[in-house]
């Protein structure tokens, strides 16, 4: 398992840990957890040139480094955090929980939408290393917005995406191919349902609306099934339950259906033999992880761990802790125990 | 026995299950003789490193019930290279203690253990430097492996502005 890129990095001179061979630095900071990284590239430069190459991403896939991560948007309800938005992380496989607040760093976006009566983040999903969040609430004129803005996972930064085209749209989303969202769902003026859907492409940075979107659901199944979801019935029950849980630096195979007080989870089980048809494969479906665990884990960071302290130490006072904590004493979302689910419970 | 030179000409006499914890040394033996120089590995390192390999021969090979010893043979045969996690509670005791050490021994030892490919004793290396500097500010980072700033203050700051995180009030 010896990795060395020592080509691409010849013209850094100095060394990513003095004192230790790169190819085993390297090693080093693939093995940190997902929420360490934001802060080692501030390190230095080569560390940023590492923590920000797409390889890296890859070999830590390719190596089993990278863990599944949930991730959780949550604005805040208290008058100091309104319009803000925290990213919570969370790590089922270690149980680690951090968060975030994404504070947009272009002067065009958050304050400004702020000024403007716009509130940010009505919806959000993670299209490969990004956090694209859909739309938000126009004050002013008392109607949705169809701001885009996209938020570079890895390093913290914002870019403007075009807006949503009919963002009157009730929301509900997939990520399709690690690529593009799906929007569907809605009500036209008469509060008729709509038919169609509309695909954001996040790297092309379009809008493509789909017309007749169930009929073509129904006709051309397999197809359309094909391209991420096992079945039609996955796919239906899925659209019953997504919502604002979104998972970062995923596996390929996991499939994730959140809803507002847990997530399913669709992992592909093991293949017994190599040469057993592909189509047999089973899908074993988890409904779990947003157990007390994430709320204890949650409390724990705003209450903060003792080693966590002299970091926070100028931080806020005690009585905005009390009512963040207090906030998150009312989020009962999570208190679920991690169970199996039919296929019959689905529907 | 196993006779293992170091660099400063030390000798070290081995069992063979202990030697055998690395991989190297274990194709040596195999087609060579039982003295085995190892020029770039201290005394000071190759003692520490035969402590973990003592400890870990031990361990590993103590339950010899016919289960254990077919599920060995059965783990050995598979071809997946990642090493397992040690599952040994006492073991992982006993391994947390063994890299309370400064970050240059630490070094040392991996890289040694590199050297000889003992895999358990890099991934517990580098799991454990990987440790240090999770949950660690950059300024904190650089200070514990003496790592130079090579930012200018405006990238510095830029870099602060992108990295703003939860509850600091701005």
């Amino acid at each position: 398992m010896k990795r060395s890129r020592a080509r691409r990095t010849m013209t850094m001179k100095a060394e990513l840990i003095p004192g230790l061979p790169d190819c085993l630095a390297l090693e080093c900071l693939l093995r940190l957890p997902f929420h360490a990284i934001l802060d080692a590239r501030a390190v230095c430069k080569r560390w940023k040139h590492e923590l920000d190459s797409p390889s890296f991403y890859r070999i830590r896939r390719t190596a089993g480094l990278a863990h599944r991560i949930v991730s959780l948007l949550l604005q805040g309800k208290l008058p100091h955090t309104v319009g803000n938005l925290h990213l919570a992380l969370y790590e089922p496989d270690t149980g680690v929980c951090t968060m975030r607040q994404l504070a947009p760093n272009r002067p065009n976006s958050h304050a400004a939408l702020a000024g403007r009566g716009l509130a940010m983040g009505r919806d959000a999903a993670v299209v490969g290393r990004e956090l694209v969040v859909f739309g938000g609430w126009d004050v002013l004129e008392n109607r949705r917005s169809g701001e885009v803005h996209i938020y570079d996972l890895h390093t913290g930064a914002w870019r403007p995406g075009t807006p949503n085209p009919a963002p009157e749209r009730l929301f509900c989303w997939f990520v399709l191919n690690r690529q593009k969202v799906l929007v569907i769902g809605g009500r036209d003026a008469e509060g008729k349902k709509l038919q169609s859907a509309l695909v954001y492409n996040v790297a092309a940075d379009t809008w493509i609306e789909m017309l007749d979107f169930e009929e073509q659901k129904c006709q051309d199944d397999d197809s359309f099934c094909d391209e991420f979801w096992q079945s039609k019935e996955e796919y239906n029950s899925a659209i019953l339950c997504c919502r604002k849980w979104l998972l970062v630096e995923d596996e390929d195979d996991v499939r994730i259906c959140p809803t507002g007080k847990e997530i399913y989870m669709s992992v592909p089980e093991e293949k017994k033999s190599d040469s057993e048809d592909k189509s047999k494969e089973r899908v074993m479906v988890t409904k779990s992880i947003l157990n007390r665990n994430v709320l204890r884990n949650l409390r724990q960071r705003l209450g903060l761990r003792p080693d966590e302290k002299q970091r926070y130490d100028e931080g806020p006072d005690a009585e905005f802790l009390e009512k963040q904590r207090a906030y998150f004493m009312e989020v009962d979302a999570f208190e679920l125990p991690v169970e199996l689910v039919k296929e019959k419970d689905l529907e | 026995m196993i006779k293992l030179v170091s660099g400063d000409g030390a000798e070290f006499e081995v069992e063979e299950e202990v030697a055998f914890q690395s991989k190297i040394i274990k194709d040596i033996v195999a087609d060579a003789d039982d003295v085995i120089p190892l020029p770039t590995v201290s005394s000071k390192v190759l003692i520490q490193v035969i402590e973990y390999c003592r400890k870990h021969a031990a361990v590993n090979s103590f339950p010899l019930s016919p289960s254990s010893s077919a599920a060995a043979a059965a783990s050995s045969s598979s071809s997946i290279s990642y090493s397992k996690p040690v599952s040994d509670p006492a073991l992982r005791a006993w391994d947390n203690e063994f890299v309370k050490l400064n970050n240059s021994s630490l070094f040392d030892i991996v890289i040694a253990a590199n050297y000889l490919d003992i895999e358990e004793l890099v991934d517990l290396v580098l799991e454990t430097v990987a440790d240090r500097i999770k949950g660690k500010q950059a300024q904190e980072i650089r200070r514990q492996f003496n790592i130079e700033n090579d930012f200018t203050p405006e990238e510095e700051e830029a870099l602060r502005r992108e990295n703003s995180w939860a509850f600091q009030n701005n």
